[in-house]
């Protein structure tokens, strides 16, 4: 039975209306005046909130992407940042966004001048430039150690124009081809040049195994087509950054959209039209393609869920071209600090730890992320590949031919240019894309589409040469 | 303390006094924005600053001139109009039936509300799975239990390896947004017409019934006349949800397939955004400012004729 003795009065249980708003208003008055004491009232309760045995003295805010590869971000957040919070007595708080939000929450930061310690873009964000601390003294303090930066780093994140780094090229993601080993082995057709794949394709499709070529506005169409051009010889710009699409580059532009528009009508169906960025991982894990081009992150996936198609899963460099054999980075790690961050010299401090030790996270990231520095990983290349190697995953020296493409056929958006701000805004209008969906679906001739395409790029090219950063 | 005795007894002062804080607010969320975008719009401000040189109308004629932004005005039209239209005879229809009394009115209430209860990004993003690429779950009824049956007869819906793209094709994207948008918003006109059909006088309608007016008779010389001003009033509303709107083709298509599905709203953060010309991006969004204004005025308008009739 209850003891009675403990159960409230009827006077105490029940509440007048009167009651209630004289106790709300006073607990919302002991909130308000003495809620900045929580820590030391759970203090009397829980003991002081440690921090290596006492308070962290900083703290510094991180904005970056959701990984590709889950477990990096479980180990930055929870081993990582921990590590190195407590070496230097700060708090670090890392919010992870979905990687189409990026440039939109830049502008955000940007327009609001308050905003994270360090942001880290996935592709160099020239146009932020003006916003921009200029990082080139630790540049130049992390290549003192580890000698030079890679060439895509230092061209994703230099500007000839004002000679300073508007970033920190913290690392790149080459981006192989993936296809069906087995498949390619029926047809009889090898994967090294682009007319190999325009002679594949109406025979895997028959197969019922189409070729995925993204031509959609994200990120992986974005990337493989700029490649595309690259290996015709259509390029945007020149090594000077002057737009040359509609000019010399002409008929290598041509030439690379009628390729496109040959293999999308013989070996493609109109899912590339409205692919987002996961969705030609899901179209090759869910055994639906023969050939897409994209980051590791395919071939790790299916390692873990699918073996036996992981195991007929090849990875090859970006076949080569008439003009040349020349891929994107997939992704271009760039952090970059703002003129309003809090904590400039500590975000700085983070930066050039991070690269002197980037072995751990070519690791953790199953050798997703390469360093922005080769020498960041001992021994450089050489070393890296012997790492690649000793991947026991089937077929045996698939991450070998990852350490290939690092070192050979990656380079920064706008090669053989810079990555400036012109090429920042074709990238994030996604106009290459539209461009080749427009031709492959006949609303616009490869002709028309490089005189309609190449007056706007020269456009945009002036625009960011008045402003003063191209 | 007379002055503040005789400031809070005087009605005038009383009233400037209790209406300032909603002034302050509407003027602090949307008149500043306002100035701040008409500014904008006349500079060549690019992304990474908030200020820039004037020039002029330069903004607004340079995007007149892209097709891309007439191809944008021109779907926010047709996008508004369509699911307007969709919104109208589905709400009209649906109102009819949900007055009567049958058992599960409140549940089918309910349900009809839902879209418009839920999260606006939340209900996209699974319309995003009912149309994606692969994993369609409109491609795979028509491919799977449909396309078992119509075998049969030798007809075949969808072809496994070139499946509908709804959201990969201009026209089907288009109207794929456009649907989306109309299960979104026809809640709330639903629940106008419902209030609306409420207050038809029950005396009304028994004068109807005796005049021999019944069915579709009643319906078109009783009832509709008398719901067209909330109905109005809903459609005007409408209107400004759907041309302001951004989530959903935002979240649907990001304006693609190249370009074929950008609104103004979208076109205007692509340009103002994505590619750093914040002039020009501003310059965008005003352009739906005069549509957005009559459609308020309007409104308005309709809404004191509604209340005095």
């Amino acid at each position: 039975m209850a003891d009675d003795s403990a159960a409230p009065s009827r006077s105490e249980a029940t509440y007048s209306r009167d009651g209630v708003l004289k106790r709300g208003a006073a607990a919302a008055f002991s909130v308000a005046m003495f809620g900045g004491i929580a820590n030391q009232a759970l203090g009397a309760t829980y003991g002081p909130l440690k921090f290596q045995k006492q308070l962290a003295s900083k703290q510094l805010r991180i904005l970056q992407w959701v990984h590709f590869v889950p477990a990096y971000d479980k180990w930055f957040d929870n081993t990582y940042i921990k590590a190195w919070g407590e070496k230097n007595d700060t708090e670090v708080k890392v919010d992870h966004i979905n990687n189409a939000l990026l440039f939109s929450t830049g502008a955000s930061q940007v327009a609001a001048q308050s905003g994270h310690d360090l942001f880290q873009f996935l592709s160099p964000p020239s146009s932020f430039q003006k916003q921009l601390l200029p990082l080139t003294d630790i540049v130049q303090e992390v290549t003192k150690k580890l000698g030079p930066i890679s060439s895509v780093g230092e061209k994703s994140t230099f500007n000839p124009k004002t000679k300073q780094y508007f970033g920190f090229a913290d690392n790149y993601v080459p981006d192989p081809a993936h296809y069906r080993g087995s498949l390619f082995t029926q047809i009889d057709t090898p994967v090294r040049t682009w007319e190999d794949i325009r002679k594949a394709a109406p025979a895997l499709k028959a197969l019922g195994k189409p070729i995925g070529l993204g031509m959609s506005n994200e990120i992986d169409s974005n990337m493989f087509l700029f490649a595309l051009l690259y290996c015709y010889g259509g390029l945007l710009q020149n090594e000077e950054n002057q737009p040359i699409f509609a000019g010399k580059s002409r008929k290598g532009a041509v030439e690379a959209l009628k390729l496109m528009q040959d293999i999308f009508k013989q070996g493609m169906s109109d899912e590339v039209f409205a692919w987002t960025a996961a969705s030609n991982n899901q179209a090759f894990i869910a055994g639906r393609l023969s050939f897409a081009m994209n980051a590791i992150s395919i071939a790790r996936t299916l390692e873990r869920v699918n073996p036996g198609l992981a195991d007929d899963t090849w990875l090859a460099p970006i076949p080569r071209g008439p003009f040349t054999q020349m891929g994107n980075e997939h992704v271009m790690g760039v952090y970059v600090i703002w003129k309003f961050a809090k904590n400039v010299d500590l975000a700085k401090k983070f930066l050039v730890d991070q690269q002197l030790g980037y072995k751990d996270h070519f690791e953790q990231s199953a050798f997703y992320n390469f360093p922005g520095w080769t020498g960041a990983i001992e021994g450089g290349f050489p070393a890296i590949r012997k790492m690649a190697a000793a991947d026991t995953h089937k077929p045996r020296g698939k991450y070998t031919v990852l350490t290939t493409i690092a070192e050979k056929y990656t380079a920064n958006v706008g090669w053989p240019g810079y990555s400036n701000a012109a090429i920042d805004e074709i990238f994030n209008r996604f106009l290459v894309p539209q461009m080749f969906a427009q031709v492959v679906q006949g609303k616009l001739t490869p002709d028309e589409a490089v005189t309609t395409f190449g007056k706007e790029f020269t456009y945009i090219h002036r625009k960011w040469r008045n402003a003063g950063l191209v | 303390m007379s002055w503040w005795r005789n400031l809070a007894e005087s009605r005038r002062a009383l009233a400037v006094v209790l209406i300032a804080p909603a002034v302050l607010f509407i003027l602090l969320v949307v008149g500043v924005p306002l100035v701040w975008a008409i500014y904008l719009s006349l500079t060549d401000a690019i992304g990474g600053s908030l200020t820039g040189n004037f020039v002029g109308l330069d903004n607004f004629t340079h995007a007149w001139g892209d097709a891309n932004f007439r191809k944008a005005l021109q779907n926010t039209l047709v996008f508004t109009f369509g699911s307007q239209a969709i919104v109208l005879v589905g709400a009209a229809l649906l109102s009819h039936q949900l007055v009567k009394e049958f058992r599960g009115k409140w549940i089918l209430r309910m349900l009809v509300v839902l879209p418009w209860a839920a999260p606006v990004a939340l209900g996209t993003l699974g319309w995003l799975w009912i149309f994606d690429s692969l994993f369609s779950v409109i491609n795979w009824t028509a491919g799977h239990p449909i396309d078992w049956v119509l075998g049969f007869v030798g007809i075949d819906l969808v072809d496994p390896i070139n499946p509908p793209q709804w959201l990969g094709r201009a026209n089907l994207a288009l109207i794929a947004v456009i649907m989306v948008h109309a299960w979104r918003v026809l809640p709330f006109a639903v629940v106008i017409f419902i209030a609306g059909l409420a207050s038809i006088p029950t005396e009304v309608d028994d004068a109807a019934k005796i005049d021999g007016a019944d069915g579709l008779k009643k319906m078109w010389w009783v009832t509709l006349p008398l719901q067209l001003p909330i109905a109005l009033v809903a459609l005007l509303f409408g209107i400004v949800f759907t041309a302001a709107d951004f989530t959903v083709v935002f979240l649907l298509t990001g304006g693609g397939p190249f370009n074929a599905t950008q609104m103004l709203t979208t076109w205007s953060f692509q340009i103002g955004i994505n590619s750093g010309s914040l002039g020009e991006g501003a310059a965008i969004s005003l352009y739906l400012f005069p549509l957005l204004a009559a459609v308020s005025i309007a409104m308005l308008w309709f809404a004191r004729r509604a209340q005095v009739s």
